[in-house]
């Protein structure tokens, strides 16, 4: 024999994992050829002793620690369900749902406080055009109330001396009600009666407005008191 | 061994799943039955593995609190028979490596520990008891992948398709890892008579 059979061929004749026509060509071969005789024998001795080799028995002492291991973790398991039911069982929802929660959570917040905000900052401070001091005619009636003196002006009485300042800029908050301006200045009482009033009011220019405003025009001044315009004074916003 | 697929080996059983889902809804004693059934097969794998019954215990115990933890996840691809042994297989390769094993150590004493086989006379036994040892020490000095696969042909008796499954690999590799193992064996074993 020039050849001798591989020893994956051998060693899977032993184990009977050859197809029939390879068993056969196998069987031919190691009948005539006294060295594949010889690996065949010491390869099934091998495996007989393998199968021999005396099955080791686990020490007791594995048991008992790997029972001990696993009730311990048997009882994080319990303690873990009994605290997902103390929480209403919120564990339970998988975590996906529970970003899609938080996430919603803070965007909900997120609009409530910029809500908030817009409601408290965003708000456009109202510009009140302050009419210059030459629009006020020369013969045009000057009232004193509360040691000041007021001027008509677009529609509005005036304290003088705000006149000729190019711009005054008035808070939401510097319109005043009438009662609330009473409170503070019961002079204005004759002057409200007549319309609108802008004046200096605790170091702040306030617009105070009549109870029933906008006023009915005021009464026919006379000839010496110019009548206010029907229009209040242009508030715009910015 | 209580349950192996007759039929077709290294399918799962309804034994199999059976176990695996009662331990799923917390029924303890299923990883109890678990335990009993395939400690033999974990812990001798590790011995035969890392030679060295202390650090097959640590394995074997490291190794059921893989398969504890891993078991809610376990569908049913393969037998939990061959899952578990791919457990072990794997975490015995992350934990020793290719570091040298104390061979000759292990083999003694667990030869002369051995139960005496009574079918044998008293020569005859010292004689297999001799051959045990050494056929031991060859087997510890193969290179892990031959040894893997012989220990878990010849001496666990898993199938070709079985290994593959266990190994990950084809069933072509397990048969050529087999027969060149079980031939450095015949070698190393003829080298010394």
């Amino acid at each position: 024999m020039s050849t001798h059979l591989a020893t994956d061929s051998l060693s899977a004749y032993l184990d009977d994992e050859l197809q029939e026509r390879d068993l056969r060509l196998v069987e031919a071969h190691v009948s005539e050829c006294p060295d594949c005789q010889r690996r065949l024998k010491g390869l099934r001795r091998v495996v007989d002793d393998l199968q021999r080799l005396p099955a080791a028995i686990p020490p007791p002492i594995l048991g008992r620690h790997v029972e001990r291991e696993v009730s311990e973790r048997w009882r994080a398991r319990r303690e873990e369900a009994r605290r997902g039911r103390d929480r209403g069982g919120f564990e339970l929802v998988q975590g996906p749902i529970r970003l899609g929660f938080a996430m919603v959570a803070c965007l909900a917040m997120i609009v409530v406080l910029y809500a908030h905000w817009v409601a408290r900052e965003g708000a456009t401070p109202t510009q009140l055009v302050v009419p210059p001091a030459a629009a006020v005619e020369p013969s045009a009636e000057r009232v004193e109330a509360g040691g000041r003196v007021f001027v008509p002006a677009q529609g509005a009485w005036w304290q003088a001396d705000l006149l000729g300042a190019s711009e005054v800029t008035v808070d939401d908050a510097a319109t005043i009600p009438a009662d609330a301006a009473l409170e503070r200045a019961p002079w204005l009482a004759d002057l409200l009666a007549r319309g609108p009033v802008v004046l200096v009011l605790d170091g702040m220019v306030a617009v105070v407005r009549p109870a029933q405003d906008p006023l009915p025009p005021a009464a026919p001044a006379p000839s010496d008191s110019p009548a206010l315009p029907s229009e209040p004074p242009e508030v715009p916003r910015g | 061994m209580a349950a192996s697929n007759v039929l077709t080996p290294g399918l799962p059983t309804a034994p199999d799943f059976d176990l695996a889902d009662r331990h799923r809804y917390g029924d303890e004693s299923a990883f109890t039955e678990l335990y009993d059934r395939f400690s033999p097969m974990v812990y001798n794998l590790c011995l035969r593995l890392s030679g060295d019954p202390t650090r097959a215990q640590d394995l074997s115990q490291e190794v059921f609190l893989r398969v504890f933890k891993g078991l809610p996840k376990y569908r049913g691809g393969s037998s939990l028979k061959t899952w578990i042994y791919r457990i072990a297989l794997n975490h015995c390769r992350g934990r020793l490596g290719r570091r040298t094993l104390p061979t000759e150590e292990f083999s003694a004493e667990h030869w002369d520990r051995g139960p005496a086989d009574p079918t044998r006379g008293p020569e005859e036994s010292l004689l297999a008891r001799d051959r045990g040892r050494r056929i031991d020490a060859a087997l510890l000095a193969l290179p892990v992948r031959f040894r893997e696969a012989v220990v878990l042909r010849d001496v666990d008796g898993l199938s070709y398709q079985e290994i593959a499954t266990v190994l990950g690999v084809r069933a072509g590799t397990v048969r050529s890892r087999i027969a060149r193992g079980r031939d450095r064996l015949r070698t190393l074993l003829e080298a010394e008579e």
